[in-house]
């Protein structure tokens, strides 16, 4: 976890290229796949 | 939140679907004629590389096209990417928060807001409960057991499913 800062009682972390979901199986299978991200502001 | 925007990032297996398919779904889920006057909510493609930044730059002129309008007209910006913040957990899958255990169990699984936020089983439960069960739900029913779910919130979802079927 890096970049980090609090906001309220919550720490705000900053995007690092690397999925740490990995509680659940298929979370843990998709953590591996080599992904790319697309970014949209929708106001 | 100072000069932040508000934004999705979207991180996908480019063997099932392309950036140019993604910047579709964009363009069609937007008004891009105009733009918020507010840079926290504005209209934006933000570009990771110059591979993206093409695909963005030809995806405004094809809506131009398609719009009958001039590119200048297009009022949505194409801007190089900065640091991504994840909002607080409370405002990922805003759609399973409608749906308490569900989110309970997931928010247990993944207290912090980045990996709720990058949960592929988050991901996919907000988007088929968010679509108000108007999706294809053979196909939810055939990934559910990967899931990983405890045996109750399974069989829920396996009966709301069965009757959308």
């Amino acid at each position: 976890m890096i970049g980090y800062r609090t906001i309220g009682q919550e720490e705000l972390v900053t995007e690092d290229g690397n999925i740490t979901a990995q509680a659940l199986p298929l979370d843990k299978e998709t953590s591996k796949l080599v992904y790319e991200t697309a970014t949209f502001g929708i106001g | 939140m100072g000069d932040h925007t508000e934004a999705i990032s979207i991180d996908y297996d480019p063997k099932l679907i392309s950036y140019e398919e993604l910047l579709g779904y964009f363009w069609n889920a937007h008004r891009c004629v105009r733009n918020n006057s507010s840079r926290q909510y504005m209209n934006a493609v933000f570009y990771q590389n110059d591979d993206q930044q093409k695909a963005a730059i030809a995806s405004l002129t094809d809506q131009a096209k398609h719009l009958a309008i001039a590119p200048s007209e297009i009022k949505t910006v194409i801007l190089p990417v900065a640091q991504f913040t994840y909002a607080e957990n409370y405002h990922q899958k805003y759609y399973l928060t409608q749906h308490s255990d569900i989110r309970d169990f997931l928010s247990g699984a993944y207290p912090d807001a980045k990996s709720l936020a990058d949960s592929t089983v988050a991901t996919r439960l907000n988007a088929y409960l968010g679509s108000g069960m108007n999706t294809n739900w053979n196909t939810f029913l055939k990934e559910l057991p990967s899931y990983g779910l405890p045996e109750n919130l399974e069989k829920r979802l396996e009966k709301a499913a069965q009757k959308k079927c």
